[in-house]
């Protein structure tokens, strides 16, 4: 005999527990409205945890937002001339937000930025310096929210293209500088762009909070 | 022009799986608890319950189990222990856990080789006959163990017992099934 016989003994006896019950189609029960109402709420909570809240993901979302401005920091052509950038340009195309942004791109950071304050329960976690481009990340323990902020030299005539299926983007003014922000449906995911000189600036939160925060949050990078 | 992704949305096969389970076993479930609690407001209460548990700390062990008969059980047994649970009163149910902990402690066999003397001389029918002769609480933390691989941490969270209990009943299991099956020595329990 094989072990996988052995197991399906097993497997046999223990459903022979549960032998009396009928199949699920069988079974003409309407749940209350009380019942459904707790569980589409369950369900939601269910797809929100799915989708963003394991406690890996927040560390995959940042990996890939982190990856994809080292990708056009190294693949920038270098320009002795540092020109204007034109700033963000958004369309949508399949159910994506094609955010594009043109410049001429700049071998290396000028001034790199910084949060002048530390978000409360946030200790850094990550850091990676190159010429082109920065990137911290605070992790708070407490509650598995994690925030990154990045800042690329800005390369020519590169976009980025964001799924609009799970969230939109948003609009605001922070002393002059208009700053987009991706927000995911269930708040706990917020993406801030925005262009300072010639560098492209991201700023990832990935936790409850909201927009106000996120601003403020901005206010504090210098 | 350079286009590059920026995949927010990883996957959604957790909501997936949660929903799926959801909508092939709620009816059974809650017809299981109202067998246990004789109520169907309380087995509502008690399905809705089990399910907060299982999106709360679950759905990773779930993830792993591929039988459809294996999910089945999983989500049914999880559904009877709570069923008796609230059913059962509290100081009795502390006192029963702890009653394990009073087995002597067993000679504990090792997984491969427990699987291997079983494999090597006996027919599928003897042993099904061995394993509906177990008690139910060492042929449930066997299946549990063996079949859908959960770790003893695991089954002792799943089945609400003490893990140094599930240890022993996991190792009083294999032995008396091996007794049973005449594989080893011993009194037949």
């Amino acid at each position: 005999m094989t072990r996988l016989e052995v197991l399906n003994a097993f497997r046999e006896v223990a459903s022979e527990e549960f032998s009396h019950i009928p199949n699920e189609e069988d079974i003409e029960y309407e749940f209350s409205e009380r019942f459904n109402n707790k569980m589409v709420k369950l369900l939601k909570k269910a797809e929100r945890k799915g989708n963003y809240s394991s406690a890996n993901l927040p560390k995959r979302i940042l990996a890939v937002a982190a990856a994809i401005v080292i990708i056009l920091a190294g693949l920038m052509s270098v320009s002795a001339v540092r020109e204007t950038v034109i700033g963000f340009i958004y369309e949508k195309i399949n159910g994506n937000y094609e955010i594009m942004f043109d410049g001429e791109a700049l071998d290396k950071l000028g001034y790199r930025y910084s949060f002048s304050v530390i978000p409360e329960g946030f200790v850094e976690t990550e850091r990676l310096t190159q010429e082109a481009y920065n990137y911290v990340r605070y992790d708070n323990d407490q509650n598995n929210y994690c925030v990154a902020l990045s800042q690329s030299a800005i390369g020519s005539r590169m976009s980025i293209s964001m799924d609009d299926e799970h969230g939109h983007i948003e609009n605001y003014n922070v002393n002059g500088t208009e700053i987009n922000i991706y927000i995911d449906n269930y708040g706990d995911l917020y993406i801030a762009y925005w262009i300072w000189g010639s560098d492209y600036m991201q700023l990832v939160y990935s936790g409850q909070t909201t927009i106000d925060e996120i601003l403020e949050l901005i206010k504090t990078i210098s | 022009m350079l286009v590059l992704y920026l995949s927010m949305i990883d996957n959604d096969n957790d909501h997936n799986l949660f929903e799926k389970i959801y909508y092939s076993y709620r009816k059974q479930m809650f017809t299981l608890a109202l067998s246990v609690l004789g109520n169907e407001d309380d087995a509502e209460d008690l399905v809705h319950d089990v399910f907060c548990n299982i999106a709360e700390k679950y759905i990773p062990t779930l993830q792993n189990i591929k039988n459809e008969q294996d999910m089945k059980n999983y989500l049914l047994k999880a559904t009877k222990n709570s069923a008796l649970n609230k059913k059962r009163d509290t100081k009795h149910s502390i006192s029963l856990h702890e009653s394990e902990n009073l087995l002597h402690a067993e000679e504990d066999i090792n997984d491969n080789k427990f699987l291997d003397m079983i494999c090597n001389s006996l027919s599928y029918q003897e042993i099904i006959s061995a394993i509906r002769n177990l008690d139910k609480k060492y042929e449930e933390v066997l299946y549990l163990h063996f079949v859908v691989e959960m770790s003893i941490p695991e089954v002792a969270d799943y089945l609400d017992r003490n893990k140094n209990t599930v240890k022993k009943q996991l190792a009083r299991g294999k032995s008396l099934l091996l007794q049973k099956l005449s594989l080893i020595g011993g009194l037949e329990l």
